[in-house]
């Protein structure tokens, strides 16, 4: 779902960068980092250990591998909560198959979709195997295009923007992080953004809880009339982000309608989405 | 050539052009708001500029171009004009291979649909570049079919740029291809294997060996043409007679790389395109197989390595920075990061105050910033698309031009007295005797070869593609934590390159090619001091007796006390033998007993402790000439610190941007807040 000629533009660098900090969580207090798991990598061939790998210890030479029937008493022997191996000659079926099955007309997605089918049947074969033991699950790219397809409408572009007074923008706007999304009409995504392309046209903010609709009519104006406005500020994305995952759906809701965030346009079928994921939250 | 290349910069009709250029690409912008864009460009305080030319966007059907007649932003020579009006300089890169985070990298969609110009990977499939917004296979630098589809786009691109060369036209230098690294999969058995490569593999051997007596000899076989011999598709060896077949291997892919420079530079010179140096930029780094800095210097005029680097990657940066200055005959970086695409970690102002003059510090003479002006897939450049300046990255720029034109930066010589050399064919050992192949993307570069290389030792007493990677890295720490300034060097260089330094180092094992051999006790017996060790090397790469460095080591006086070292007088210098592996190290870990050894070491060959910091983590180099001394000071850290640098007398630091002066009699305390380098010019004090 990758547009090949997707357009990414415009973007504002601190807008970016504190996107992908509030992705990672760096700017919510409440997140604690947690401290990394040791793991063990190996490399193996014939039941030996042609290669081994302890993310603390370093590399272990002349390894004594137990075999991939023994991992669990490997890693308690290690002490490591996770250990990935490799059958040498693997990664080169596992090429093969990708190599050869790729193709030009896919989307990116699509192709990734296949890269991802290649790599469970290594897993089948045991050429991949990760302890503890987590099944890939067969996903179809048709089902989850068509499940976007239902969730976002095509050439209507999707807003989201956080504001924050003491994070101002390279344009001087009281904007922590803003993201524009849209999907062409093959439902593929053509174009991400930012807030700065809509400099130019004039926007100015001065109370965001009012000044939002100027974000959008601009938008409307560059990129086509908005399907989704998500506008809230730093508090507001702090403590929606503090809440439980399965309970989400329903904090939004809640979020919405108590101010917390402003959602303009907000699609009905998104509402009815949301409420099903809230009925099933606190299941 | 009517521009040549100095150390320095170019030499315009005799006289010094400095490089700190910066990218723009036209057809990506508006044709309205070139002319203001231009304008902003020069306000920064640039003199020269860049830009891909892409074959995709010019090409409308196959040798079918337009340049502005059909499309305003495709007007190659209108842009041309714009830039000539302002007196500014054009470097042109016309690719094929531009990359430039465009979809194809430049490649029009048709040359990616033919199987016969397509690269083959070990099991004949094409080979796939996993990058956004789609995957799309790579094609071959050995396939004629893909040269004769760029000799087409060359035809077109050549007639437009070579009427506006320098210096009836603005255009001082032009990139042969861009990023050369058989598309950043750089495992030996991964790709090329289509036909026309082997065809190229068999015309190797022939002109390595010459006859087919000695190849066979050398491998042990029998076969009866040099177009028999397969071309390898995994390391199977067990004995050290096995490995001049693998290393071989690994010398074509070398070769793969050079011939496609080599015939893309003859093309763009065969359509007019003479007069200007030829340049080109890599992707990976560092000197490692199938880049082969010394053997591609001779093909291309000059060359530098690529980096997008984030504060926190200060070691990889110094590291490359010393590679770059002590193997290319103009150490430049044809992209720097001025602001990023999105796949990467961002790179922030922030960062690019930190790292650009870290860059300078550690002996860059030019830079490209990549990019001046946004356009789409990328952020974060001093000037947006539409032409707005982004505060603060105008003033950091603005002062970085104005900075390194009073000091006359890339004039200064680093000064380095030590030179700390890789060996090739351990490099090519331990590329093939990589775990990790076929993929994925430039790990054999980004891992070390203790992570991913097999464990053999084949026959000889130490896992050397393993363990010369661990001896080169306590040298290197060593070096660091002894506060002595070096650049980085390989065995390919001549010996003129290795006789300015002071001190040359040198890992070694139990082979070692004659003329490297012959070469190093040269350099010795010219009256250098020569480190070497764990084992002296009895064996060629070849895997022939050769005891050339053994045999010129005298008696042997042990050097330090808590480790085996020994030096021997070897002419009017010294070898010194380091007889045993030496600790492991990092940056977190610098064994004191190295850097002690390392103290002493320096002692041995004269090397003065001026300027250096007192503090482990203050890094310090001098830069000079006959006028103007000028120190550098990096604080890599997160946290502020004081460095006490220790003087020539009583002298002056005066900081070239915040004019903050200190003064000092045999040493001073400068403050170094977090991630900061300081250009500090050094005068008498008073």
């Amino acid at each position: 779902m990758l547009a090949e000629n997707i357009q990414i533009l415009d973007l504002d660098a601190t807008h970016w960068s504190r996107l992908l900090k509030l992705v990672a969580g760096e700017f919510y207090p409440h997140r604690k980092k947690r401290p990394a798991r040791p793991s063990l990598r190996i490399i193996h061939q014939g039941g030996k250990a042609l290669k081994a790998v302890h993310s603390e210890k370093g590399v272990l030479r002349h390894f004594d591998f137990p075999g991939l029937d023994k991992l669990e008493d490997l890693a308690r022997r290690e002490g490591v909560k996770s250990i990935i191996c490799l059958e040498h000659g693997a990664m080169r079926r596992f090429m093969h198959q990708v190599q050869s099955r790729l193709s030009l007309d896919g989307n990116m997605v699509e192709q990734g979709f296949e890269v991802y089918a290649c790599l469970r049947e290594e897993v089948l074969v045991r050429g991949f195997v990760r302890w503890p033991i987590r099944p890939l699950p067969e996903v179809k790219y048709s089902s989850v295009h068509t499940m976007l397809k239902m969730a976002v409408s095509a050439l209507e572009p999707v807003v989201f923007v956080v504001f924050d007074d003491k994070h101002p923008d390279l344009s001087g706007l009281p904007i922590l992080t803003s993201l524009i999304l849209r999907m062409n009409k093959k439902h593929e995504l053509d174009l991400l953004t930012t807030t700065d392309g809509l400099v130019p046209l004039g926007l100015k903010l001065q109370d965001w809880r009012k000044d939002y609709k100027n974000i959008l009519l601009l938008v409307e104006q560059l990129w086509g009339k908005p399907f989704l406005g998500l506008f809230t500020d730093l508090n507001g994305i702090t403590a929606f982000d503090a809440i439980p995952q399965p309970q989400q759906a329903k904090a939004f809701l809640e979020f919405e309608k108590n101010g917390t965030f402003i959602v303009e346009p907000f699609p009905l079928r998104l509402k009815m989405m949301m409420k099903m994921g809230g009925l099933m939250g606190k299941k | 050539m009517t521009i040549e290349v100095s150390q320095h910069g170019l030499m315009l009709e005799g006289k010094l052009l400095p490089l700190w250029s910066g990218t723009l690409h036209y057809w990506r912008l508006e044709r309205s708001k070139w002319t203001k864009i231009l304008d902003r460009v020069q306000d920064l305080g640039f003199e020269v500029v860049e830009t891909y030319i892409p074959w995709s966007a010019h090409e409308l059907t196959k040798g079918k171009f337009d340049f502005g007649q059909q499309k305003p932003t495709r007007d190659l020579p209108a842009f041309l004009e714009l830039v000539q009006e302002r007196q500014l300089k054009l470097l042109v890169r016309p690719g094929p291979h531009i990359n430039a985070e465009i979809t194809y990298f430049g490649y029009p969609r048709r040359v990616l649909e033919l199987p016969e110009c397509l690269s083959r990977s070990v099991d004949g499939d094409p080979v796939w570049m996993p990058v956004p917004p789609k995957m799309w296979p790579a094609p071959s630098y050995a396939a004629e079919a893909f040269y004769a589809e760029v000799g087409l786009w060359y035809d077109a691109v050549g007639a437009v740029l070579q009427p506006r060369l320098h210096p009836q036209g603005p255009i001082i230098a032009i990139q042969a291809d861009n990023e050369f690294s058989n598309f950043f999969r750089t495992s030996p058995y991964d790709h090329d294997y289509h036909p026309d490569a082997i065809t190229l593999y068999h015309r190797f051997l022939e002109q390595k060996y010459s006859s087919l007596d000695t190849l066979n000899a050398l491998y042990g076989s029998s076969f009866a043409s040099f177009t028999e011999v397969p071309p390898a598709r995994e390391c199977t060896a067990k004995e050290k007679s096995d490995l001049p077949y693998y290393l071989d291997w690994v010398e074509f892919r070398e070769y793969y790389m050079q011939n496609a420079l080599e015939r893309l530079a003859g093309m763009l010179r065969q359509r007019g395109i003479t007069g200007i140096p030829v340049f080109h930029n890599y992707p990976s780094g560092f000197d490692l197989p199938p880049n082969n800095y010394t053997r591609l210097e001779q093909i291309v005029d000059f060359q530098g390595p690529d980096m997008y680097p984030q504060r926190i990657s200060y070691p990889a940066l110094k590291s490359l920075a010393q590679f770059a200055a002590g193997l290319s005959r103009f150490p430049c970086i044809p992209e720097f990061s001025s602001g990023c695409w999105i796949w990467n970690p961002p790179v922030t102002l922030e960062d690019q105050k930190f790292t650009t003059p870290a860059m300078l510090m550690h002996g860059i003479k030019g830079i490209n910033f990549y990019m001046l002006v946004e356009r789409e897939r990328w952020y974060g450049s001093p000037i947006a698309r539409d032409g707005r300046a982004r505060p603060g990255y105008t003033e950091f720029f603005k002062s970085f031009n104005a900075t390194v034109k009073k000091l006359r930066l890339n004039e200064l010589n680093k000064v380095a007295p030590a030179l700390l050399l890789s060996n090739r064919d351990y490099e090519r050992l331990q590329n093939a005797t990589t775990l990790m192949d076929p993929v994925p993307l430039l790990m054999p570069d980004l891992l070390n070869p203790e992570e991913h290389c097999r464990e053999d030792t084949f026959g000889f007493e130490d896992c050397i593609q393993m363990d010369a990677f661990l001896m080169d890295r306590a040298l290197f720490w060593g070096l660091d934590g002894a506060k002595i300034t070096f650049n980085s060097g390989n065995t390919e260089q001549p010996l003129e390159a290795l006789q300015p330094y002071q001190l040359v180092l040198l890992p070694t094992f139990g082979f070692l090619a004659a003329p490297i051999q012959n070469k190093l006790v040269a350099y010795a017996q010219a009256g250098g001091t020569l480190v070497i060790g764990p084992r002296l090397p009895e064996l060629t790469e070849r895997m022939q007796p050769c005891t050339v460095l053994k045999d010129a080591l005298g008696q042997g006086v042990k050097v330090a006390a808590d480790l085996p070292v020994q030096e021997h007088s070897v002419g009017q210098g010294r070898v010194i033998w380091i007889q045993a592996l030496l600790p492991r190290a990092s940056r977190k870990n610098r064994p004191p007993a190295t850097t002690e050894l390392l103290h002493r070491i320096a002692e041995l060959a004269g090397i003065s402790r001026d300027y250096t910091a007192d503090d482990p983590d203050l890094d310090t180099v001098l830069h000079q000439d006959q006028k103007t001394r000028v120190l550098f000071v990096a604080n890599p850290t997160d946290h502020p610190k004081v460095a006490l640098v220790k003087l020539r007398g009583a002298e002056a630091l005066t900081d070239a941007e915040s004019g903050e002066r200190w003064e000092g009699r045999g040493e001073v305390e400068v403050p170094m807040p977090a991630y900061t380098v300081r250009i500090l010019e050094v005068t008498h004090a008073g």
